[in-house]
């Protein structure tokens, strides 16, 4: 049987056995008889291996070559047990950053919290007064009027009033 | 089925097998051969997909490094070279996630860094062969657009870093037939492209 009667192998075929690098022994014969199947299979493959050497030969050397580093493979276990301690350290540091920021009266988040005022921070209304003219001083006029009320009493009446301790007098 | 052989000598790959099992029992030495063996094709792979000389010899220093570390998580010495093909196949994908990321935020940021395929010393060679190798990565780019990621990943893997369908498998953890598939059709692809074709045959070395 001559090639002209036997048919071509078709072009899928012969993509196949480019990419796979092995043929059929009766493609194999075929190409031994055919030229116009081997022309279409040397091509592909002479233009296959011509991109290859034009690839190679259009890619640069490496300027500089890969050097071991000093440690060894182990010194990655070392790593990630420094990696595991630094991990640790952090979610312990969060944990009592956390606890720190946690009051008793709910989460104060460093973000989100109001200035409270110290004033507001006494409970007893008196001291909140007192704290009030601390901040704020009476005027001149009042102060006057109540050292020339104070001008009234004399020592033995207030020591009367507030006997003295160990004969200390209070003022 | 009659086996076409493959660009790699059976020796070449014994060697390798050999080397990585040394280099797993700890044989400093036997590490750095594999390196000086195999770190070219590492490289121009690299290069092959980013197109930068400064990027692929940082990329490649990178996968030696890893493959260094994590030379404990080899279980098939025979299998070094595509273990190493897949650490720098994620590398690479890596890269190209990086480079997108960036995109997003810098208008003048150039993805095409061709300019810095030409090494200082080939520089000194004229500037016709950058201008020729230039032309030549734009024709491949334009020809591998045509090609789905997949099918240019299978087809540059097997093609351009000589690789057997089975090491492909490895690399791209598929299954051989998957391989094929995206093979057959990259190729057919190829084929088909007769300005490529015509383009390569002109330009041959």
């Amino acid at each position: 049987m001559s090639a002209d009667t036997v048919p071509h192998i078709p072009e899928h075929r012969i993509v196949q056995i480019i990419a796979d690098r092995s043929a059929r022994a009766t493609e194999h014969a075929h190409l031994d008889h055919c030229g116009r199947c081997r022309t279409v299979l040397t091509e592909l493959r002479g233009d296959l291996g011509r991109f290859r050497r034009q690839a190679t030969l259009a890619a640069p050397s490496p300027a500089k070559r890969f050097v071991l580093p000093a440690d060894g493979p182990e010194r990655h276990t070392i790593r990630r047990w420094r990696f595991g301690w630094a991990l640790a350290g952090t979610v312990l540091s969060l944990a009592l950053l956390v606890l720190f920021l946690r009051t008793g009266d709910g989460w104060h988040l460093p973000g989100l919290s109001f200035p409270t005022p110290p004033i507001a921070q006494w409970s007893d209304p008196q001291m909140t007064q007192v704290n009030q003219l601390a901040e704020n001083p009476l005027p001149e006029t009042y102060l006057a009027l109540s050292e020339s009320l104070d001008e009234g009493y004399e020592e033995g009446f207030i020591d009367f009033l507030v006997p003295p301790l160990n004969g200390d007098p209070v003022s | 089925m009659v086996e076409t052989p493959s660009a790699q000598p059976p020796d070449h790959d014994t060697d390798v097998s050999r080397l990585a099992a040394q280099a797993l029992d700890g044989n400093r030495f036997a590490f750095q051969q594999l390196v000086s063996q195999l770190e070219p094709r590492i490289f121009r792979m690299i290069f092959y997909r980013t197109r930068s000389r400064q990027d692929a010899e940082d990329i490649c220093q990178d996968v030696f490094l890893q493959a260094y570390r994590s030379l404990k998580k080899l279980r098939e010495p025979e299998r070094f070279a595509s273990w190493l093909f897949r650490i720098a196949v994620n590398r690479v994908n890596d890269y190209h996630r990086r480079q997108k990321f960036r995109s997003l935020f810098s208008v003048l940021h150039d993805t095409d860094s061709e300019d810095d395929a030409d090494p200082p010393a080939d520089r000194e060679t004229g500037t016709m062969d950058a201008i020729v190798r230039k032309e030549f990565w734009q024709k491949v780019e334009t020809m591998l657009t045509q090609l789905s990621k997949m099918e240019k990943e299978v087809f540059l893997l097997r093609f351009l870093d000589d690789l057997g369908i089975k090491e492909i498998a490895d690399v791209l953890h598929k299954s051989e037939s998957t391989v094929k598939t995206h093979l057959y059709r990259a190729l057919g692809k190829f084929k088909n492209d007769q300005a490529f074709r015509a383009y390569i045959q002109e330009a041959q070395p």
